[in-house]
């Protein structure tokens, strides 16, 4: 009995201490794979790529917050939002809190992280399947990497450089560089983006970027810093690529019909796919939608959130000019949505939508909202917050219209009519090119600004102009401004630059607020 | 046909339940029956009752009995001359030689003085006076008193050093935490419930027999690992051998919420309004807005209607919980089993919340010579409607905030309810009773536990236990979002609907040798163990979009469908061990270890230490002592341990690549890759370490008890999400969880205890008091503080230490201003102000602290501490004859509360509602006003982060107030009845406070926005948001009846 006892006792001791198998403890996530066995093989490069692409459709970069920014910010838009991330934005009255710039600091920085991932990798992967890969998926890296860069710095401009992954924790808090140094980093990516692009691709592939969107963004860049003998020819080599030509009809370039067409040079793609998570912010999920917020965010209430409205005198802006055959600038009801006999909206008529009574009639005269990238006419509402339509984030048109702007600036005059005429015919606007060639730099200078504003209103270039121009520091300009938009009463000297998101400042020793806030 | 079936779930579930009672029934059958027979009576010693089921053995055989209902007992010998043992729960032992008497009657004491009370601890027992480390055992009979769903809600108060922090929504669980903040990332304490780890929310109360509170590192060292934020040991009721007991327990309550805010009528909001728009357009050339026309008495559409919307929402919510038990058993195999319904319906109007709970619990316990086995098991079935509603916030805070200008209902929308309108009032109020009204949310849990083990003693003073466990929780989370407007903000024009459903395990094995021996003075226990743990979890989350009217809730009826799912496992593997040694009685010493090993660490990081050592002296027992008779115990002891802390996500020292972040090309959609955060491969245990001494005494025959003890914990390199800059790309909730702070938490606890009887009448005063003194000694990445939503945590500061700017005054003219940005711009450049462009007379002035003539954000300071610095609680009872009496109560103080509420009623820059308080707002008629201009838009940033909407947050609240009457057995015993009450009460009947908001006893994140008051905290289980009711009044009445 003893014995028996002695013996269970050893066995269960034997047992309590016998341990589990060596590996027991060695888990790795049934989920996802970890970075030490991702960026090996082609079709890891190919994903990695892509997934630099995804990060443009987060609400602080291009699904909502950077057109809404842009365009809040100039005279032709204004916001009669009550949510403090758009009225402030438009007033000029950033609070270091607001979540608009915040979002979009990160959600930018987001992509130059994985930009800066797949540039690092991309060079130790060989390929034999698709050696085409090679050179393109580092074009398309470097090529969305200048693209953000150039929002960055235009949005926030004293900004952090970062253009390798943080290689330990201490790397995790960046120093501001002054923007000059961004800037050439721009135009190193961007040239040597054009380099490795294909200047166009087959249907499977529409939406990549290509020879003709880092030229043209190279341009944009030297031209955003004066640099017009530089910007010129570069220009005139996405002229002179021969894959672009003009939309017969300029309205097709705002719905989602008509996509990727010849005048688009770089696009967002959006596109709807009903699923339940709309990618605002943070990880993606599988069932992400990839749509854009921004038609729910511009449609007026009750279709949309109502956050944007036009000012009125963009309307006067339109009725300047007849068309030869004496109508009105076709891209005026393809811009704006207002009271004329006959307009609709979401199967409304204008009227019938805004129905005020009495005395309040008169409003309709002063309601202008807009139209372009609007579900105007495929659905009864904004309210299901997702609309597949691509933002055309680089047109053939604003390229000939900077080409004008460039050759103004060096005095030839005759090929910047020649462009202005251009864009110009496609709208049936009379022939001007005579009196552009006869006018002074000035009169130039007026007339492309008016011209881009016909072009553009709402695509986010306006206020960039603005600032390109000098009109900031011009008192005439600024007057003209405010008289436009009384918003803008809110302008002091560096509040065109937003703040740097308080959350940056808080957690980066390094970071220093821009001035003005 | 929902409902149908989960009738028919619960009517399988009870027939389940029956089945398995009548199991025990044959357990609990049979006596044995022989030759030569003793008879006699059992009786307490003191009260002269007969005591029922008293364990009667024969020593040196396996001969037994126990004692029938009139304490009356027989049994047969084989010889006149052996040995009876009578052993009763909590009375002293006794031995008694036969010698030939066949008459043996025996009075036995009760042991009911604490003293001798044996407490829990971990993997074992010890007397209650022996104790070296820190463990309060908690008074069961006052916790119970309290009707919750959570057992934790009702140990607020309760135990010196636990603070518990909670709303009153149905389903509620409340935040724990042990001895001030120890951990960022999860600080519940480890509960422990009959030996086993597992969660104890949704657990029924009446099943629980003792709590144990382990404070110290030495009482929770032996759980190493886990046991950082301190342990909490439950036992639940097992069977005791005697005839079978029946116990019936019911209550039924109402509940409200008792405070109000107070907020603008019709006329008071329209005037707000419009005094705003007024401002504005006077005042800010950039704003363009009208008087809005629900504002404007000279609109047709001006509104008349008047709506008092916290009368509307708010309605009587009830309480009820019923529970069966049945117990008994003989002297080989015991059991009890009970059944308990638990239902409380929340005190909003609308879908829920309410929350419905089913449990069945069994537990048996066998002996079989030197082996002992038994199980417990135990099912719950919960059933959950949440409060819904839409985007941030909270439903209550909806409510309050909801403009009075919109009815309810209104026939002509597309849902029959109000919607605020853009144009119309401008405001982004929400019809709260709409929402939660037409879209549900509704969350079933399915828990099973069970435990089963097996001990054998291989000497009197060797045994060794086996314990398997397997602990599985099922959830069912649906939500539908009909078609609806209810309000601009909230328009959903595609019904949707989500149906998810996950699972989570956990299997534990657990060996252990336990060697327990007096040898002369000395008494040695010593214990190894290991333990083996694994923790798996997945779900499927199915997502439909597109749903025709009339809704069929199904997956399969929406137009597009999506799936989404994963899984995640968790391993422990532990070894541990502990000795406990005494002297004489008088000198005692503990000294235990844990060594754990976790999958959540990279390899090289993943084994962690825990140590512990403690000792005690029995002063009283000393010779130079023995005069001092009225001392009954008087123990000096003092402690140090090691504990851990793993508490972090799995696979967390991996950084991943999201395989998710696809992109359309050419129409069609790509697979795309991408590091999305980053992760730290060397994270590792977070450590805590504490000291703690102190001093237990108890005097005049054990009516006076005292308690009162120091501690001084430091967590070290604590495991904490912190944000890196923005500029890395990576969301702050999405930054890695690194080894980043230091924390110490010291404080002081008292408790005491006064008891007495005087003849018929009886009576007890217990109090608690404890401080806590929390400080960040370092911090993140280089120090770098750690900001709240009104907080900033520093080295140096608390936890979550308020931060702002601070007001000055308010700007009476233009000119005071103006000459501020003068000095603005001489200072600072031309065009640069003092605050902003558009500040005007009315606003606030706040101070420019580092005096550079400008307000930035350098301007904030401290504004105070969210963690109150003293917690206090009170028991009194009393009893007379029939009658008893109770009432509890607790509080806290030194903390500040961010009345956020108040926040939004006080923003005075929007449509939104408006408080009564902002009617006395600054006008120029009105110059001395110390509330602000109201002006859209708010210029001026009156509304931003300062000290304008910090409350004081003390308070003390009469948690409950009982009244019961016991019927005289005499009377019951025709009815064969052996005990019934009855008792009234009432809780959370009063709070004495400054707070002026719903309750200053309110859930939050309790970290870094735990000052931040929303009416409670909301829980986001998915895509609906919910929860967030505060505390509510209860008057309820039950019956406990015993057969």
């Amino acid at each position: 009995m003893k014995t028996k006892k002695i013996i269970i006792l050893f066995v269960t001791i034997g047992l309590l201490f016998s341990g589990c198998k060596k590996n027991y403890l060695q888990l790795s996530n049934p989920n996802l794979q970890t970075t030490a066995t991702f960026w090996q093989t082609e079709d890891e490069a190919l994903l990695g790529v892509n997934g630099i692409y995804h990060a443009l459709g987060y609400d602080g970069t291009f699904m909502r917050f950077a057109p809404a920014c842009l365009d809040s910010r100039d005279d032709i838009t204004w916001s009669p939002s009550p949510w403090d991330a758009f009225f402030a934005v438009a007033q000029f009255n950033l609070a270091v809190t607001n979540y608009m710039p915040e979002a979009m600091y990160v959600a930018h920085y987001d992509l130059i992280k994985r930009a800066n991932a797949a540039i690092a990798n991309l060079p130790n992967i060989t390929y034999t399947v698709h050696p085409e890969y090679k050179d393109r998926l580092m074009g398309e890296a470097l090529f969305l990497r200048g693209l953000e860069y150039m929002y960055t710095v235009l949005f926030f401009h004293h900004i952090p450089l970062i253009l390798t992954p943080p290689a330990t924790s201490a790397d995790f808090f960046p120093k501001q560089v002054d923007a000059s140094l961004v800037w050439a980093q721009i135009y190193k990516d961007l040239s040597a983006a054009a380099n490795l692009l294909p200047a166009s691709y087959d249907a499977a592939n529409l939406g990549r970027a290509t020879k003709g969107a880092a030229l043209a963004y190279l341009a944009k860049a030297h031209l955003f810093n004066k640099d017009y003998a530089g910007a010129g020819p570069i220009f005139k080599q996405v002229i002179d690529l021969g894959v672009y030509g003009l939309m017969p009809n300029y309205g097709d370039n705002f719905t989602d019909e008509h996509e990727n067409n010849q005048e688009s040079i770089f696009e967002i793609q959006f596109q709807r796919m009903n699923q339940p998570n709309l990618n605002w912010v943070g990880a993606p999920v599988a069932n992400n939608d990839h749509t854009t917020a921004r038609a729910i965010t511009y449609a007026p209430s009750p279709f949309g959130w109502g956050d944007m409205a036009i000012r009125p005198w963009l309307f006067q802006e339109y009725k300047q000019e007849k068309t030869v055959a004496g109508g009105d600038d076709p891209r005026l009801k393809a811009s704006i949505t207002y009271d004329y006999p006959g307009c609709t909206l979401y199967f409304q008529n204008f009227r019938q939508a805004f129905p005020y009574a009495g005395a309040d009639t008169a409003k309709w005269a002063t309601m202008f909202f807009a139209r372009k990238y609007e579900n105007v006419n495929s659905e009864a509402n904004e309210f299901d917050w997702r609309s597949g339509i691509n933002e055309r984030l680089m047109r053939y048109s604003d390229v000939l219209l900077m080409y004008a702007e460039t050759e103004i600036q060096l005095g030839n005059n005759a090929e910047a009519a020649k462009y202005m005429t251009m864009v110009r015919n496609r709208a049936n606007l009379p022939n001007r090119t005579a009196e552009f060639t006869a006018a002074t730099k000035t009169q130039l200078m007026d007339q492309i600004a008016h011209e881009r504003i016909l072009e553009f209103c709402q695509e986010g270039h306006r206020f960039d102009d603005i600032v390109r121009w000098g009109w900031l520091s011009d008192p005439t300009k600024l007057a003209l401004l405010k008289s436009h938009d009384a918003e803008w009463n809110g302008y002091i000297p560096g509040k065109e630059y937003m703040p740097i998101p308080e959350i940056e400042i808080n957690t980066n020793p390094n970071a220093v607020q821009n001035s003005s806030y | 046909m929902n409902k149908k079936t989960s009738e028919m779930r619960q009517k399988l579930f009870l027939k389940a339940c029956l089945l398995n009672l009548f199991f025990m029934f044959l357990f609990a059958g049979t006596l044995l029956a022989q030759q030569l027979k003793v008879t006699g009576t059992v009786k307490d010693s003191k009260t002269n009752e007969a005591l029922v089921g008293v364990s009667i053995g024969v020593k040196g055989t396996t001969i037994s009995s126990i004692t029938d209902a009139d304490g009356k007992f027989a049994v047969v010998l084989n010889s006149p001359k052996v040995v009876l043992t009578f052993s009763y729960v909590a009375y002293s032992p006794q031995e008694i030689a036969v010698n030939g008497q066949n008459k043996i009657d025996v009075n036995m004491s009760a042991t009911e003085t604490q003293l001798d009370q044996v407490v829990v601890i971990g993997y074992g027992t010890q007397k209650k006076s022996d104790l070296t480390g820190s463990i309060a055992v908690v008074d069961t009979k006052d916790v119970m008193k309290v009707a919750s769903n959570d057992v934790t809600k009702a140990l607020q108060g309760q135990v010196a050093g636990l603070s518990v922090q909670g709303g009153g929504e149905p389903g509620a669980v409340p935040l724990v935490k042990l001895r001030g903040v120890g951990s960022f990332n999860n600080t519940t304490p480890l509960y422990i419930i009959d030996g086993v780890p597992t969660p104890v929310n949704d657990y029924p109360m009446s099943d629980i027999e003792s709590i144990q509170v382990l404070k110290d590192a030495s009482a929770a060292a032996i759980y190493g690992s886990r046991a950082a934020n301190g342990v909490i040991i439950i036992t639940t009721k097992r069977g005791k051998s005697g005839k079978l007991k029946v116990n019936f327990n019911t209550y039924y309550g109402v509940q409200n919420i008792a405070n109000r805010y107070n907020v603008a009528n019709a006329t008071q909001y329209q005037k707000m309004v419009n005094t705003a728009t007024y401002n504005a357009i006077k005042t800010n050339p950039t704003y363009s807005g009208d008087t809005l026309p629900l504002n404007n008495p000279s609109d047709p559409r001006f509104s008349r209607y008047n709506t008092n919307w916290q009368k509307e929402v708010f309605k009587t919510g009830t309480i009820a919980n019923h529970n069966i038990s049945l117990s008994g058993g003989n002297e080989h195999s015991t059991f009890n089993t009970s059944l308990d319904y638990f239902d409380q319906t929340g005190t909003m109007v609308g879908n829920g919340p309410n929350y419905k709970r089913y449990s069945f619990s069994l537990n048996s316990d066998h002996t079989y010579g030197n082996l002992k086995f038994g199980e417990t098991m135990s099912y719950t079935y919960v059933d959950q409607d949440l409060m819904t509603f839409l985007k941030d916030g909270t439903a209550v805070s909806f409510a309050v905030e909801a403009i009075p200008t919109l009815p309810i209902h209104d026939k002509t929308t597309i849902d029959g309810y109000s919607a605020s309108d853009k144009t119309l009032d401008g405001s982004y109020s929400a019809n709260v009773i709409g929402m939660n009204s037409m879209i549900q949310s509704n969350t079933k849990r399915y828990k099973f536990f069970g435990n089963a083990y097996a001990e054998y003693k291989f000497a009197s003073f060797l045994k060794y236990k086996l314990s398997l466990t397997y602990d599985r929780s099922d959830f069912h989370d649906f939500n539908f979002d009909p078609i609806h407007n209810l309000g601009w903000a909230y328009v959903n024009s595609i019904a949707s609907m989500n149906d998810n459903r996950s699972e989570a395990s956990t299997s534990t094995i657990e060996q252990t040798l336990t060697f327990d021996k007096k040898v002369g003075e000395h008494t040695i226990n010593g214990m190894i163990g290991t333990s083996v743990l694994d923790g798996k979890s997945s779900y499927d989350n199915a997502y439909a979009l597109g749903f025709t009217q009339p809704y069929f809730e199904q997956i399969s009826n929406g137009a597009t469908t999506s799936v989404i799912g994963g899984s995640a496992e968790n391993r422990l593997v532990s070894y541990f061990g502990r000795v406990i040694y005494g002297f004489q009685d008088k000198y005692l010493a503990t000294a235990s270890i844990r060594r754990d090993g976790s999958s959540r660490f990279a390899p090289s990081q993943r084994w962690g230490d825990f140590p512990s050592a403690a000792v005690g002296w029995k002063i009283n027992k000393e010779e130079f002592m023995k005069d001092f008779t009225f001392i009954d115990l008087l123990k000096l002891r003092a402690s140090w341990g090691k504990l851990g802390n793993q508490e972090i996500g799995d696979y967390g020292y991996q950084s991943q690549i999201n395989p998710y972040a696809s992109y359309v090309f050419g129409g069609t959609l790509n697979a795309g890759s991408a590091q999305i955060s980053y992760a730290d491969p060397s994270i590792h245990w977070e450590s805590k370490t504490t000291s703690n001494i102190g001093l237990d005494a108890s005097l005049f025959n054990n009516r006076l008890s005292f308690s009162g003890e120091y501690y001084n914990s430091k967590s070290s390199d604590m495991l904490l999400v912190v944000e890196i800059p923005y500029s890395n790309g990576v969301y702050s909730w999405l930054a890695p969880t690194i080894n980043g702070a230091t924390v110490v938490n010291k404080g002081l606890e008292f408790t005491a205890g006064w008891k007495d009887r005087k003849g018929d009448f009886s009576y007890s005063i217990t109090g608690n008091v404890s401080t806590l003194n929390n400080k960040i000694t370092s911090l993140g990445y280089g120090n770098n503080p750690i900001y709240g939503t009104i907080s900033k945590s520093s080295v140096g500061t608390s936890v979550g230490e308020l931060y702002g700017y601070k007001i000055d005054k308010i700007f009476k003219t233009q000119a005071e201003i103006s000459a501020l940005n003068t000095t603005a711009a001489q200072k600072n450049g031309a065009g640069q102000v003092y605050q902003y462009l558009y500040t005007s007379p009315g606003d606030y002035k706040f101070k420019d602290l580092n005096g550079d003539g400008i307000i930035t954000d350098k301007d904030r300071t401290y504004l105070g501490k969210s963690i109150p610095n003293l917690y206090f609680g009170l028991n009194l009872s009393a009893a007379y004859k029939i009658f008893d009496f109770s009432l509890a109560g607790n509080g806290v103080s030194g903390n500040k509360i961010y009345n956020a509420i108040n926040a939004s009623l006080e923003y005075g820059g929007g449509a939104d509602q408006y408080s009564t308080r902002m009617l006395n707002a600054w006008t120029p008629s009105n110059p001395n006003s110390t509330t602000p201009r109201v002006v859209m838009g708010d210029p001026n940033g009156n509304a931003r982060n300062s000290s304008r909407w910090l409350e004081n947050g003390a308070y003390f609240k009469i948690s409950n107030v009982e009244l019961g009457v016991t019927l005289p057995s005499a009377l019951l015993r025709k009815y064969k009845i052996s005990s019934l009450r009855i008792y009234a009460k009432g809780q959370n009947l009063y709070t004495f406070t400054k707070y002026t908001g719903f309750d200053p006893d309110f859930g939050s994140d309790g970290l870094f926005d735990r000052a931040v008051d929303h009416g409670s905290y909301p829980n986001k289980p998915f895509n609906a948001f919910s929860g967030g009711l505060p505390n509510p009044r209860t008057f309820m009445l039950g019956l406990q009846l015993g057969l």
